[in-house]
């Protein structure tokens, strides 16, 4: 490889990640809102492929992408309101009730896009990539960073905002303590249930809307299945990102970078190894990292655990 | 030991066979009538691979007159033999084992019941009357490699996982763009799953970025990402649409269409046994079988393929056909 391709192969790789970095990032930042409120949610999956199909759904009727976006996350958090209901009013185990919407999410998505939209082929007008003047004709730098579309853009504007909100204002640090020390809470007369119901419902609003970039900023159709594990993937990014927002997103970047890295080497004719080990990079990346950056758990105390009132 | 099993078999086969005898004997009315019986291994209830044996057994029914029936069978081998020998036992003239799962079952049942063909799907077994029916994908994408070879600068070939359809299929592939031009590149990626159509775009993209100017698919659904990436990448880049037809999402970047109707296949070949037209070998279906591997050309493609092509494609199909060319190592 000489060095013009080389940078072509590095500038095709930066974006490639950072789109496929995209919904991990939404579905993570979310799930850091609802685990600091010491609500674990398993459902991402179910949840966003409800917010791919919803998004899908909506977009496909109205042709607008803004509304495909907005219905993805009303859908997300829709299906995060039963998850509320059940683990926090009715104090269910969170792990089964997520286990549940995973199913459900799976069964019913693929059950309602067979039914109405079966006709293979029936698509949409993703969203387009956003040229920005200047930026956008830099040699390799643009074409790895600034030929985006917006809802790829705006995960920057999402990590800075969360983290804002987690951690300067009023409503991050009830949200927190709620987490650690609901009790304390209580007795300062917050209501601790409103605070997780908060919490979950922005959490699965983001993972619906990381679902809804699926279908209405990458691919243009909804298909079964389509987040082929990322909610999975969201779970660990969390904890490996130390429930930190910007954390987060410089990890799901990362774990699009080795993903994008082995899809393009297996396509390299040159490189010997074979794919089956290609394949596993993300994952062997991941185990090698969580080993080498191993520390003091900041998972919050009361993390999956309902809270009774006395 | 053997010989209590077998001694065991042949008790329950003669058994079974004064059960059959009484049988056939109380219900002669009816000895006459061609029945075709179904082994599926899930639910038919789904689009998808048990849905198409369904379909081709509604068809006989229709078509044929005959009588049917089916059984949904969970991966459970120990299931097999046992629905099988239901079947023959009833005087079922036909049944089909939908899987090559089913093989083993069906030889052991076929040793019992010397009137009763077997056919096993995605097999390429043939002892007695049980036969196996595949088709074989590499001819179609042998086909795909010429053309890109003639029309492209190179390919990239997406695939679901390196399963024994996709890996012959790409093997085709790869032996068509070489009969052109040796030297033409061809590089593959495996996204290891059928649904994941981002991470099949992807792939394309990058493939396309390191100089493929043709991307085709072999992953079900998640394939149309790689669709999707062509048409996104201007009317330069060519895509196939592979077992769908998906030429609404790229009209300008689809050449060609490539569709296996397998459940024609099925009619057919038990169309054929009904008339005491018994498969003398086990059954390949490909471009000779022009009612099973359908493989049209796209006129409204951006680069559509020109007609001296197209006259080329002809004389490579009747060489495939006629055996003289060979599209996969056997």
């Amino acid at each position: 490889m000489d060095d013009m391709m080389f940078l072509t192969f590095l500038a095709t790789l930066a974006g490639a990640a950072w789109r496929l970095a995209t919904p991990l990032i939404f579905a993570s930042i979310g799930e850091i809102f609802s685990e600091r409120a010491g609500v674990l949610n398993i459902g991402l999956e179910g949840t966003m492929l409800v917010g791919a199909f919803c998004g899908f759904a909506a977009a496909f009727a109205t042709g607008s992408i803004p509304l495909g976006l907005l219905a993805g996350i009303a859908g997300g958090m829709l299906f995060g309101a039963i998850f509320a209901f059940f683990t926090i009013t009715i104090k269910a185990d969170q792990i089964v009730v997520g286990a549940a919407l995973n199913l459900l999410g799976m069964g019913l998505t693929a059950f309602l896009f067979r039914t109405y939209y079966v006709s293979t082929g029936k698509g949409i007008e993703i969203a387009q990539p956003v040229q920005i003047p200047f930026l956008s004709d830099i040699p390799f730098l643009g074409e790895a960073f600034f030929r985006q579309n917006l809802i790829v853009y705006s995960t920057v504007l999402v990590a800075i905002l969360a983290s804002l909100v987690l951690f300067r204002t009023s409503f991050g640090l009830t949200l927190r303590a709620v987490g650690e020390h609901p009790k304390a809470v209580d007795v300062a007369g917050r209501d601790v249930a409103s605070y997780r119901y908060a919490a979950v419902l922005v959490g699965t609003g983001l993972a619906g809307l990381g679902g809804a970039f699926l279908t209405l900023g990458h691919s243009n159709q909804f298909v079964e299945g389509i987040t082929s594990g990322r909610g999975f993937i969201a779970l660990a990014v969390v904890v490996f990102a130390r429930w930190s927002p910007i954390g987060a997103f410089f990890v799901s970047l990362l774990f699009g970078l080795f993903y994008a890295l082995q899809l393009m080497l297996q396509a390299q004719a040159s490189i010997v190894v074979p794919y089956q080990v290609l394949q596993a990079l993300p994952y062997i990346m991941t185990i090698v990292t969580l080993v080498v950056v191993r520390g003091k758990g900041a998972a919050p105390s009361k993390l999956g655990q309902p809270y009774e009132m006395r | 030991m053997k010989s209590t099993a077998f001694s065991r078999r042949s008790l329950l086969a003669s058994t079974l066979g004064s059960a059959l005898a009484g049988m056939v004997w109380l219900d002669h009315a009816h000895a006459e009538d061609f029945k075709m019986g179904l082994l599926v291994p899930g639910s038919v209830a789904e689009e998808g691979w048990n849905r198409i044996a369904y379909d081709a057994l509604k068809r006989v029914e229709k078509e044929l007159g005959a009588k049917i029936s089916y059984v949904e069978l969970a991966e459970n081998p120990a299931a097999f033999e046992k629905a099988f020998r239901d079947y023959a036992s009833q005087g079922y003239q036909v049944v089909l084992g939908h899987g090559f799962q089913f093989q083993d079952a069906a030889l052991t049942t076929a040793e019992d019941f010397p009137d009763t063909v077997f056919l096993i799907s995605s097999s390429s077994v043939h002892e007695g009357k049980v036969i196996g029916l595949n088709t074989d994908a590499s001819q179609p994408f042998y086909l795909m490699g010429v053309i890109a070879a003639k029309m492209g600068k190179g390919a990239g070939l997406i695939g679901g996982m390196e399963i024994p359809p996709i890996a012959h299929a790409f093997e085709g592939f790869r032996k068509g763009a070489e009969s052109v031009n040796p030297d033409y590149p061809v590089s593959t990626v495996f996204i290891n799953s059928f649904t994941d159509a981002s991470a099949a775009k992807e792939a394309a993209v990058s493939m396309m970025a390191q100089g493929a100017d043709f991307v085709v698919p072999n992953a079900n659904a998640a394939g149309l990402g790689v669709i999707r990436a062509a048409q996104e990448s201007g009317t330069q880049s060519g895509t196939f649409s592979v077992y769908s037809d998906y030429t609404d999402v790229a009209p300008k970047n689809i050449l060609g269409t490539f569709i296996a109707d397998y459940g024609q296949g099925i009619v057919r070949i038990v169309s054929g046994i009904r008339d005491g037209a018994m498969p003398q070998s086990n059954v390949d279906f490909g471009l000779k079988d022009k009612d099973v591997i359908k493989f049209t050309f796209n006129d409204e493609a951006a680069r559509s393929i020109p007609q001296d092509l197209r006259n080329h494609l002809e004389e490579v199909s009747a060489k495939i056909i006629a055996g003289e060319i060979q599209t996969r190592a056997k």
